[in-house]
């Protein structure tokens, strides 16, 4: 197949660049990091494998294993109730409630998974309450502690379920009028309708987010030294944080940074093969949602539907919105109005927004890009294989390796602290980037696909083509990265640790210096105002979304001419 | 329309970006200390030595706090010979073997210093002609006298005694009271160290990355004990009027760190430095560390009430050419003893 466009394909050769650049720069990197270090990797490679290392790789693989499986087990059944109830009361507000636990900070989702699962928590609570009324030998006993693999777990499904739901849901609420049709004469109860239209409708996407979110676990650092207990349960993330902070062995940390991509490599070389024989199934769903509209069947009451809908709310209730509303609720305290007043944190918010817009902006274009590239690539395997492992990489490439491989290359072209809010960007695309990539690549390709006859029988250029044919139908999606992205950076500390100094200080930041200064009330106080401006960026996400696939009003004169 | 929001959006964002590394372009440093960053974070004390500083000097005095995770030495250590920074201000006993061994400090030069200093007696001399110590304080067990009502006496109580109880430390690979619980038992156990962890294994609840995630599960009541240090209840004394928290204190004595600083060799101004670090054990600057930094002072002054702490522990302090040699094997037996 061939695409070809009236004009030189500007969009697509951007595409290539960025992945050849992406690529490109995690080799440099390694590489810089390979001359600064002390010692030769390759002399490291004979030593490498020792016990400790072969444990690591299996706690840290058994870990996002499950945690993957479970967030599964929780999105699938939670999308269907979601979507099957699209419109009861209460929906909506547990709906934002999953888009918030997707974009909290980590660290700050951590203590409300605490106050939920803790020791004096409130699951705990409830425990005692009810000791308090059954018989004695009846009672129940109380949570072992959440530390070790179930809290681990724990806050990953917290984290990824949610991003499973979001992109089940649109699926789901997309399926067609036909369908319920169809359903409705043939009398199809709870399960059967489950098992031919729901489950058929999110399958293509399940194994894709089954990859994203295998590679988020394995490569887990801050949640995983929080909730994991001790060293027993750990990634190789900490243990190349450790090589570079500690033993300062860069060799050491170069090649356990292979070790986990070569991981991540098998895994995606597993996936890749069902990822794209699915494409075409995406094409095939978004045919069926020209249909439009919520005309989405509540099947007759069942043991089936209302356990369904039973066990899913609870499990909701517990697992996302008590946690959120704990960190809400733990942050309203009297000092609230000072710490919003600070001068320290406003301007910290300051900073974190810029990086945060500016990240998300570069990283929408450059995902759209890429996704314009896979077109051109559909014919070449090996490239195509190139273009989504050079961009999926950056998954599992700790941010130490980055930002310690940044300084390197830069330290003496250039003063680091001029440089820190770009590196700090340039770090931040590079982890959200794979993610909007991920989530954008599918209907792009599909919209496309059903597009090219009409760009190739009107000519169409790229640009009008893109405004009036692709951006009102992916619009709703763009927002949504966007937002993502947005949410992502604003509370990530990971890289902006590496070049944050005094002058440049961002929200994550200055809630970790409170907190290790005593200051906990005025930390759950920063953790609150660092959710509000999370949800503020998600929500401007949502509304650019809409205003993007909005339908254009006129046709502009460059098509009424063609 | 949206050809024209996506250039404003583009101008806009390199606008912001502009203008946050022009207000850092601006500062012209006259003396570049760097630190870590609750230095000189506005609740830490970098502020206001500052300020007394640049009285005396009249010179700017640039704090830079960098973070934990490449640290203080991992920075000057890539810089090397062509660091900006004059002053490292922040590393400990257990840095500064490895430190000294890098080879880019250089000898302080203050004439009398041991006179000046207060550290504990048991110490003897401060005999280090590159590193100034500048404050210093004893790792305890943390615990809250109205859920724990008789704290184990002994490390060897809390080891083996038979009460039941759980704790957070933090990880010795990423934290400096992780890597002092560490030494800790070393200096007590030696060899034994890995099979007293393996014991100790069965209280700890969590093992967090740093000191505030585990003091913070402490105060909310997730454990009974948390690994920090004395002068922890002095701050709920002091700042909360709070008088319920108290740390155990062990009849074998509690490990030290002893934080300090450093003049660079690749320093362009070794007399101003050396002037910066005479400032900082000056009464004048050690008034200011002890509900700062929470640490105690290293010059003779004057402590807050309900700071001081009695009985004087026995303190505890490994040769930090030791530790800077054995460093790395011995975290892996405190691995190897946390994943029996």
């Amino acid at each position: 197949m061939t695409l070809p466009g009236p004009r030189p394909p500007l969009a697509p050769l951007a595409g290539m660049t960025i992945m050849l650049a992406s690529g490109g720069f995690l080799i440099v990197a390694l590489m810089a990091l390979a001359v600064a270090a002390e010692a030769s990797p390759l002399q490291l490679l004979g030593q490498w494998f020792t016990p400790r290392i072969a444990a690591v790789v299996w706690s840290a693989t058994s870990q996002a294993l499950l945690s993957t499986f479970v967030s599964l087990a929780v999105a699938v059944p939670v999308s269907i109730v979601l979507a099957r109830h699209y419109q009861a009361p209460g929906m909506a507000s547990l709906r934002l409630f999953i888009a918030l636990a997707m974009v909290i900070p980590t660290t700050v989702a951590a203590s409300g998974i605490l106050v939920v699962w803790g020791r004096g928590g409130i699951v705990n609570d409830g425990i005692a309450l009810i000791n308090a009324v059954l018989p004695a030998p009846l009672g129940l006993a109380n949570l072992p502690p959440i530390y070790g693999l179930g809290g681990v777990v724990l806050a990953h499904v917290f984290f990824n379920a949610p991003l499973m739901v979001r992109v089940f849901l649109p699926q789901l609420m997309s399926v067609t009028d036909n369908h319920w049709r169809t359903a409705r004469m043939l009398g199809l109860g709870g399960f059967a309708q489950t098992r031919f239209i729901e489950w058929p409708a999110i399958a293509p996407l399940v194994i894709p987010m089954l990859v994203l979110v295998f590679l988020f676990c394995f490569s887990s650092f801050a949640l995983v030294l929080m909730l994991g207990g001790g060293p027993r349960v750990t990634t190789l993330e900490v243990e190349i944080y450790a090589a570079i902070r500690i033993e300062y062995d860069f060799a050491k940390a170069i090649v356990l940074t292979w070790l986990q991509i070569s991981v991540a490599a098998g895994v995606l070389f597993i996936a890749l093969p069902f990822g794209s024989r699915r494409i075409p199934d995406f094409r095939l769903i978004a045919q069926m949602k020209s249909g439009g509209g919520y005309n989405y069947i509540t099947p007759p009451p069942s043991v089936y539907s209302r356990g369904l809908v039973a066990i899913t709310l609870a499990t909701l209730i517990v697992l996302l919105v008590l946690p959120v509303a704990a960190i809400i609720i733990g942050g309203f305290t009297p000092g609230l109005i000072d710490v919003a007043r600070h001068p320290t944190v406003i301007a910290a918010a300051a900073n974190s927004t810029s990086i945060a817009v500016a990240t998300a902006i570069i990283v929408l274009g450059a995902a759209l890009l890429l996704a314009e590239a896979r077109v051109y690539l559909r014919t070449r395997p090996a490239l195509l294989t190139l273009l989504d492992a050079s961009v999926m990489v950056y998954l599992v490439v700790p941010s130490i390796v980055m930002g310690t491989a940044l300084f390197i290359l830069l330290r003496r072209v250039a003063d680091m602290f001029v440089l820190a809010p770009f590196l700090v960007l340039a770090a931040n695309v590079m982890l959200g980037l794979p993610f909007a990539y991920r989530l954008l690549v599918g209907k792009w390709l599909m919209l496309r696909q059903r597009q090219l006859r009409l760009v190739q029988l009107y000519n169409l250029g790229g640009w009008v083509s893109f405004r009036y044919l692709l951006l009102p139908q992916i619009g709703r999606e763009c927002g949504f990265v966007f937002g993502l992205v947005a949410a992502m950076s604003v509370g990530d500390l990971g890289v902006i640790a590496l070049f944050a100094s005094a002058d440049f200080q961002t929200m994550p930041w200055v809630l970790l210096q409170q907190a290790s200064r005593y200051r906990l009330n005025a930390a759950a106080n920063t953790a609150l105002l660092l959710l509000l401006l999370t949800m503020l960026l998600f929500a401007v996400g949502d509304a650019m979304g809409r205003y993007f696939a909005r339908p254009p009003s006129a046709l502009p004169t460059r098509i009424r001419h063609a | 329309m949206l050809k024209k929001i996506l250039v404003a959006l583009t101008a806009g964002v390199v606008a912001c970006l502009l203008a946050v590394s022009a207000t850092q372009a601006q500062a012209k440093p006259e003396l570049v200390v760097y630190t870590y960053d609750s230095f000189v974070a506005d609740w830490g004390p970098g502020p206001l030595i500052k300020t007394g500083f640049e009285a005396k000097c009249g010179c700017t005095l640039n704090f830079v706090g960098l973070d934990t995770s490449l640290g203080i030495l991992g920075r000057v250590r890539l810089e090397g010979r062509h660091s900006p920074a004059d002053i490292v201000l922040g590393l400990d006993t257990a840095q500064s073997g490895a430190a000294r061994t890098t080879g880019l400090f250089a000898k302080h030069g203050l004439v009398g210093l041991d006179t000046r200093l207060n550290l504990p007696p048991q110490l003897g001399k401060w005999q280090d002609d590159v590193f100034v110590p500048f404050d210093w304080g004893y790792f305890a067990f943390v615990y809250n006298r109205a859920r724990l009502p008789r704290p184990p006496q002994s490390m060897a109580e809390l080891i083996d005694g038979g009460t039941p109880l759980t704790l957070a430390i933090q990880d010795a690979r990423t934290s400096t009271p992780g890597f002092g619980l560490l030494l800790w038992l070393k200096a007590l156990y030696g060899d034994g160290m890995a099979a007293a962890l393996a014991k100790l294994d069965g209280k700890i609840a969590t093992i967090t990355k740093g000191w505030s995630e585990a003091y913070g599960l402490f105060v909310n009541g997730e454990v009974d004990m948390v690994l920090s240090y004395t002068t922890s209840p002095a701050y709920h004394r002091l700042a909360e009027d709070q008088t319920n928290y108290d740390y155990a204190s062990f009849a074998e004595g509690h490990y030290m760190q002893i934080e300090v600083a450093a003049v660079l060799k690749s320093s362009k101004q070794p007399a101003l430095a050396r002037q910066f670090l005479a400032y900082l054990v000056s009464p004048e600057a050690q008034a200011l560390l002890p509900q700062s930094q929470w640490m105690y002072p290293v010059a003779d002054i004057d402590l807050p009430t309900g700071f001081e702490i009695k009985p004087q522990p026995m303190p505890l302090l490994l040769d930090d050419g030791l530790v800077a040699d054995k460093q790395a094997a011995w975290l892996e037996e405190w691995v190897a003893g946390l994943t029996r």
